[in-house]
């Protein structure tokens, strides 16, 4: 209980900080924009919001994300470290900030949709059924992205990672090279941790539950929760060497 | 006899194939200031940071208050970092609010208390004001005010005086000193000699990846000064003959230094020096006692290490950071 309100004390401070030294204001020119380009006059689907904004909310996630992870690097932190917080406080109070910030922003952008150009085919129960695997994708990216930070991983386990992540992802752009039978079976192991976000996105947009569509949100939930996990974990084990400003 | 605050072991810690720390035995006893004494790089920093538990070691032994795991006594160390760098967009008091509530305090409790430390620390009105605008004076004031607001038992301060006047130096030195008066037990790091002689109760060089020398501030008071004779070329076999007087008679080609110094000595090293008709240039009370035992522990330390330390805490910070 203590260990919560701890977390929610970090996680409101960080936030106002985010807010306060107008970092936030990123985010909300680029959903602006976003919604402005893609949203504001076209005739859209439920379909066609869900694929904008899946892929927007997952960019916006990765800055956002990378950003909040800027923040904690900084001497700052140590203050906060060595508080009963703890390292595990710290790394989720600012996850939770940038889901918090990404969830907002979607919030605005869905508003904005709704009430200015609402798509013709809007249904609310729909809208909240495809909500849910678009922003368990914006938590699975956003843990992957602590797990690759500076902050969790030495350089060496980075670069390892980042590359199975290139070779699961850059499967259709080596069919054409001669050494993709090597890379094949390597791709075929790598891709299928990326499966519940592939199979979450296509849910989002989709909408078609049928079939075990209820148990891909229950794969992306194991996979942020996984994720998320083996940052703490590797966090805690970690020398904390926090960037000079 | 006091109980161990911190203890630490044959205590070790490399970056990459630097070693900072080579063997660190330490032990401070509550209710003593400690201070810690040590040229830049030569890892004061990276042991604060062990001891806080930001580092892991790679060998021996840290127990803070007779444990080992640092995160079940978060609330009763505090920490003032060497460079003040707070949270610039919150007021001094939404900080401490913060920090309180994470240490655990809350309602009226937390804000009686950050109104007692913002007294304590002379931080006044300019509480609510922005970080941000603070003077580094002042940065260095509300750092201490979160070290202390928990009412920690340890507090592990590094360099409090940096950036300070000396107005605010003393007065910095005699709020730690205050604090130790009830009950607080307090590990400095610094280089300032005239803080540690103000402050500390007993004190400890680190060179060479080692603890070199620990004293009683009190007992090297007692010692009082040492004395330099400068000479124009000090020959081998007066050297020779002085090193027969015994170890408080140190030299070189240039200077032969007495310390601790006693009237008897000193005439036996000038007797020395005029039956060899050795040119005397000058006869200088250098150091105090505690400037010359810094010094001989310096000079022994890097004797003694074979590998050159870090040239600034800086530089290694940047080494670490790129090696990361």
């Amino acid at each position: 209980m203590f260990a919560l309100r701890r977390l929610w004390t970090f996680t409101r401070f960080t936030l106002t900080e985010y807010i306060r030294s107008g970092r936030i204001i990123v985010e909300l020119v680029a959903v602006i924009l976003f919604w402005g380009l893609f949203l504001r006059e076209w005739t859209i689907g439920s379909e066609q919001f869900f694929s904008l904004t899946g892929i927007f909310t997952l960019l916006m996630a990765l800055y956002t994300t990378a950003a909040l992870l800027s923040l904690g690097e900084r001497p700052q932190g140590y203050v906060m470290l060595t508080r009963p917080l703890g390292r595990t406080g710290y790394l989720l109070g600012l996850y939770f900030v940038a889901l918090i910030v990404v969830l907002t922003m979607f919030a605005v952008v869905s508003a904005l949709t709704i009430t200015f150009n609402r798509p013709f085919d809007f249904l609310w129960n729909e809208f909240f059924m495809s909500v849910v695997p678009l922003l368990l994708n914006v938590a699975l990216l956003s843990s992957l992205i602590v797990l690759l930070s500076a902050l969790v991983l030495p350089n060496v386990m980075r670069l390892f990672l980042l590359a199975v992540l290139a070779i699961a992802l850059y499967s259709q752009a080596w069919h054409l090279s001669p050494v993709y039978r090597f890379i094949e079976p390597l791709q075929s192991l790598f891709s299928w941790p990326l499966y519940p976000a592939m199979a979450g996105f296509k849910l989002a947009t989709s909408r078609d539950w049928t079939g075990g569509g209820y148990y891909i949100p229950l794969a992306q939930l194991a996979l942020t929760v996984l994720l998320i996990s083996l940052a703490l974990i590797s966090f805690k084990r970690r020398d904390v060497i926090l960037r000079n400003q | 006899m006091a109980e161990q605050a911190i203890y630490t072991s044959n205590l070790r810690k490399s970056y990459g194939s630097l070693q900072v720390l080579r063997g660190v035995d330490l032990e401070v006893l509550q209710g003593e200031i400690w201070g810690l004494l040590g040229p830049n790089g030569a890892g004061k920093s990276t042991l604060m940071h062990l001891i806080l538990g930001l580092l892991k070691p790679d060998d021996g032994t840290i127990r803070v208050f007779g444990v080992e795991e640092r995160e079940q006594l978060s609330t009763r160390i505090g920490y003032l970092p060497e460079r003040p760098h707070y949270h610039n967009q919150f007021t001094g008091r939404e900080y401490l609010v913060t920090l309180g509530r994470l240490s655990g305090l809350g309602g009226k409790r937390l804000h009686d208390r950050i109104d007692t430390v913002i007294d304590l620390v002379g931080l006044g009105p300019s509480a609510d004001r922005r970080i941000g605008t603070y003077s580094k004076g002042m940065r260095q004031r509300i750092g201490l005010a979160q070290a202390v607001l928990h009412e920690p038992d340890l507090l592990i301060v590094d360099e409090p005086a940096s950036g300070l006047d000396p107005a605010g130096q003393r007065e910095m030195g005699l709020l730690l000193r205050t604090l130790s008066e009830t009950g607080h037990t307090i590990f400095v790091c610094t280089h300032q000699l005239t803080e540690v002689a103000r402050l500390c109760d007993r004190i400890g060089v680190l060179v060479g990846g080692k603890i070199t020398q620990t004293s009683s501030v009190a007992a090297l008071h007692e010692q009082g000064h040492s004395i330099t004779i400068r000479v124009t070329d000090l020959p081998l076999e007066t050297a020779n003959a002085l090193q027969a007087l015994g170890p408080e008679v140190r030299y070189d080609r240039l200077s032969v230094t007495i310390f601790p110094t006693s009237d008897a000595l000193l005439a036996a090293v000038l007797r020395q020096l005029l039956d060899d008709d050795v040119a005397i240039q000058a006869i200088v009370p250098e150091a105090d006692a505690l400037e010359q035992f810094y010094l001989n522990a310096v000079h022994d330390g890097q004797a003694a290490a074979s590998a050159p330390a870090p040239s600034t805490t800086e530089d290694l910070l940047e080494t670490l950071i790129e090696d990361r």
